[in-house]
């Protein structure tokens, strides 16, 4: 083994930093799902009749669907009866100033990096923070709702807005668009609402925090992001999750719809817990993303930095049906240790002179293996579109894999398609010129990636991409190739 | 597998029993050659055939093909004009005739094959017993494409295989020439072209299959197999030319293994056929190896074509390099999908695979999935795809030369395909294909413009 190889070890055997449990007391349902369960969500949540049948009608259907196994991971087979299914902070606290909060969810929020007041003052972020299913704290929804923009809990806005909710959940993913989608309609407990109504710009960055904390408490959460004609929004979707020996499934669903010359921008930072060094326990990440650019000269961009979950399955999607409409994809995918990642985007040209671009920049540590899988898909009435893809993947160390599955189904003449993909690994001769520059193996290597990811982070709003440079560093420590 | 796909799946297995029995050789039944394809269609009757289900046959169905009952075909005389017809000009070759499957020695011509090589039908070659065992380990390999139904099916079926021996140090100079005739019969036939070729340490052999259809051949399906194994610093050239009618189909599995310092180059134009299948596989048995794979589609009408290649990279310092391009017209399918697979111990790899496609009619579709799977992180891996149509810049360019429009269009969809063809080894070859493509695309220029 050669030097650089033992100091990429070393690295490597670095502790996940964020693991802790707060203790905060949680109302939870037993284990297991029937029909009863989904009832009893439903009707712990207050939501009316219609949201109720929408989650009895995904549960049938789950019942009958097969989980795939498509992906190129391995995982034991979950027991599905084995989940809580619900679980809630006990004393549903309504807040006026975070004072009035759980002292000891502050305090695992200041661990986490992000103290609420903080980010109220410096950063003018609001930040919907969720631990485990429900909405604790909403910030700045005074000032977001002067806009006559809607930023809150999933459960607040079926409380507030049903009509809203009744029109768009479900209209780009629906209930049973496949087994964790399905999962997730009938169980889930909640998540994040956002409404921009016609020609009003978001002023900030809106956020949410998802944490995991109740053990073997499944969580599906759900995000429904509805952007009017002329509008334009980023999202912000950050997550770390505390140690578990137990596998955590997390079947999340988001929707994106933008119309007429909207913008939604949507960036997640996801430090989910990978497992430990010998590739026990870690998180489950099954999740439906799926944007619908529904108007002309509508825009979805997906940003995505994924360092944590032992395994990690998704595919933020966009479905170009408006004409002129764009849709973009920017992603790095780390994996160390055991951690699977099969992750890529689908790109849908269906409108006319539409246009996308994937970059996605892989980097394999450890024994892991990470795989980017994507669609382009130009349907027969998609004149003039086009597509730029570029897929490359960083191998360190010589125990990892790196895989490229892409599939062009290309059914118009007046399409452009090009996609391309590298597999390398950091060189010999990049390491020691910067070294002979004074910088550490270490420091080295770090820069070598950031230079690497750097196309994707700088699509990052500014606070998520130091985050996610400090991310990636602590994803890779020691790595050496 | 819903019963609907089942019950067809049963009459295929129906009719392909009656061929199977009808078939027998006429030697006892201890006999190597039977016993070898009793084996192999024992393996045939335990695999399912695929269906788009299958993810390596997500774009093509052989449905198509499966529910025809096809029939042998028969050996019917070949006339003198269209035996040289099949002549490459400028190329002195050693001439192989199939018809229908079946082999024509009258008018085949192996004068000039040299004396050390040996070059017998596989039932023949099967009585020897170190011949035997070599064929038995090439055809137990299913790795890569090779995990379909059709090749048992090959060997279950096939009765006029060919196994060809080039011993050390030996270097045939002219190629061997493989034409499969298809020729008009009562009833859609169906033929199982095979061909066993040893290149020992150090030999040089030039194949080149060239398929065709007589006028009024009908429906024919051509279901070929090729193992290749080549010794160390054994070279191979291996030339596939499909021009077989609008009707028929083909599955074409050819199954390589290379040893050290050897050099394996493929090279496959298809220009006929309603649904063709091409799965090419390369293992890399030892370092140092080359791999070319160079191949050209043009489909027009509703034209299917379908090329699967792998490569296993498990040993280091081997390069391999992929090029494939095609035009499609009318409601024509493409479909590409190449894998590389780069094993752990496969360092110092060099592999590149590009797929582009010219796509000329609406109709058109292509579909192309170039995979990489690498374990190995000292590697040097990449692959492209492009779909588009013609840089209409590149087009006014050469109007405002005073080029018209149609000619124009040709010359760059020549030139497109050209970059391919161009990598040939043999400079005859070239031209022929060359001559072979142009008239194809004049075709479909014309069918657009009217």
């Amino acid at each position: 083994m050669s030097d650089s190889m033992q100091t990429l070890e070393q690295h490597t055997q670095s502790d996940y930093k964020y693991g802790f449990t707060s203790e905060i007391d949680t109302e939870t349902l037993p284990k297991g799902l029937n029909e009863e369960v989904v009832r009893q969500i439903s009707a712990k949540k207050n939501e009316p009749a219609f949201l109720t049948e929408w989650r009895l009608e995904a549960f049938r259907k789950w019942q009958q669907m097969t989980e795939p196994h498509w992906p190129k991971v391995t995982y034991p087979a979950i027991d599905y009866q084995d989940i809580i299914y619900y679980a809630a902070p006990k004393k549903k606290p309504v807040l006026n100033s975070l004072d009035e909060a759980d002292p000891e969810l502050v305090r695992t929020f200041e661990r986490l990096g992000i103290p609420l007041e903080e980010q109220k003052i410096l950063a003018g972020v609001a930040v919907d923070a969720v631990l485990d299913s429900v909405s604790v704290k909403t910030t700045y929804k005074e000032k977001l709702a002067e806009l006559g923009i809607i930023f809150s809990s999933f459960s607040e806005a079926v409380h507030d807005h049903p009509e809203l909710i009744k029109k768009y959940l479900g209209s780009v993913v629906s209930n049973q668009d496949n087994y964790f989608a399905a999962l997730n309609a009938a169980v889930f407990s909640d998540g994040s609402f956002v409404f921009v109504p016609k020609g009003v710009r978001c002023p900030m960055e809106l956020s949410t925090y998802f944490r995991i904390n109740t053990a073997n408490t499944g969580q599906f959460e759900r995000t429904l992001i509805v952007a009017e004609e002329g509008s334009y929004v980023s999202y912000l979707e950050g997550c770390t999750a505390p140690m578990r020996d137990e596998n955590q499934l997390h079947a999340a669903v988001v929707e994106l719809i933008a119309l007429d010359n909207a913008e939604i921008k949507y960036s997640t930072v996801q430090n989910w817990y990978p497992g430990d060094k010998e590739g026990k326990g870690g998180i489950y990440n099954f999740v439906t993303k799926r944007g619908l650019c529904a108007g002309v000269r509508s825009k979805i961009s997906w940003t995505q930095v994924e360092t944590g979950s032992s395994i990690t399955w998704k595919y933020p999607s966009c479905i170009l049906r408006g004409d002129n409409s764009i849709g973009e994809f920017y992603s790095v995918a780390v994996t160390n240790n055991y951690q699977q990642a099969d992750t890529g985007t689908k790109m849908i040209h269906i409108g006319k002179n539409t246009r996308s671009t994937i970059i996605s920049k892989g980097i394999s540590a450890g024994r892991s293996n990470n795989s980017y899988r994507g669609l382009v898909k130009v349907g027969r009435n998609a004149d003039n579109a086009h597509n730029f893809s570029q897929c490359d993947s960083l191998l360190m160390g010589d125990r990892c894999g790196a895989h490229t599955f892409p599939y062009l189904e290309i059914e118009n003449n007046s399409a452009r398609v090009e996609h391309e993909a590298t597999t390398s690994k950091i060189g010999e001769d990049q390491l020691f010129y910067l070294q002979q520059r004074g910088l550490s193996e270490e420091d080295a290597i770090n820069m070598i990636v950031n230079g690497y990811c750097k196309e994707v982070f700088n699509e990052l709003p500014m606070e998520f991409a130091v985050e996610a440079q400090k991310l990636l560093a602590i994803s890779l420590e020691g790595s050496v190739g | 597998m819903s019963t609907v796909l089942q019950e067809k799946q049963t009459s295929t297995r129906a009719w392909l029993e009656e061929r199977f029995q009808e078939s027998a050789s006429d030697k006892p039944a201890d006999h190597a050659y039977r016993q070898f394809r009793r084996d192999a269609y024992k393996q045939l009757q335990a695999m399912e055939f695929p269906t788009r289900r299958d993810e390596d046959w997500k774009y093509t169905s052989v449905n198509r093909i499966l529910i025809t009952p096809f029939q042998y075909g028969r050996l019917t005389p070949v006339s003198a004009a269209e035996l040289a017809g099949t002549q490459i000009p400028g190329l002195d070759t050693i001439r192989l005739v199939f018809v229908n499957g079946n082999w024509d020695p009258s008018l085949s011509d192996m004068d000039h094959l040299p004396e050390s090589c040996t070059l017998l039908p596989v039932e023949q070659a099967m009585e020897d017993t170190a011949i035997r065992n070599w064929i038995q380990a090439q055809s137990e390999y299913t790795g890569g494409t090779g995990q379909n139904a059709f090749l048992p099916m090959n060997l279950a079926l096939g009765n006029h295989g060919i196994y060809l021996h080039i011993p050390k140090n030996e270097t045939v100079n002219r190629p061997i020439h493989f034409i499969y005739f298809n020729t008009p019969g009562d009833q859609p036939h169906f033929s199982h072209p095979q061909i066993f070729l040893h290149a020992e340490q150090s030999s040089t052999v030039t194949i080149i299959e060239d398929h065709r259809a007589l006028a009024g051949a009908g429906t024919c399906f051509t279901n070929a197999g090729v193992w290749v194994d080549l010794e160390a610093n054994a070279q191979v050239h291996h030339y596939r030319l499909q021009q077989q009618n609008a009707e028929s189909y083909q599955i074409h599995n050819t199954q390589v293994h290379q040893d050290r310092d050897s050099v394996y180059n493929s090279y496959v134009v298809d220009l006929g056929g309603r649904i063709i299948r091409n799965n090419l596989s390369t293992e890399l048995d030892d370092s140092n190896t080359e791999t070319h794979y160079y191949g050209v589609y043009l489909a027009d009408g509703e034209q299917q074509m379908d090329n699967q290649t792998f490569i296993d990279h498990a040993m280091p310092h081997c390069q391999s390099n992929e090029l494939y391009k095609g035009i499609l017209s009318d409601r024509a399918r493409g479909v590409f999908n190449g894998k590389v697979l780069v094993r752990q111990d496969a360092q110092k790899t060099n592999a590149f695979q590009q797929n582009s496609s010219l796509v000329l009619s609406n109709g058109a579709v292509m579909d192309a999935k170039p995979q990489l799977e690498i374990y190995a992180d000292d590697v040097r891996c990449s692959h492209g795809a492009t779909i588009g149509h013609l840089d209409e810049s590149s087009v006014f360019y050469l109007r405002s030369r005073g080029i018209p429009e149609p000619q124009a269009r040709l010359l760059l969809q020549q030139a497109f395909v050209g970059e391919v063809i161009h990598n040939m080894h043999l400079e005859p070859m070239i031209e022929y294909v060359d001559a072979l493509i142009a008239t194809k695309l004049n075709a479909l220029t014309s069918v657009e413009q009217s």
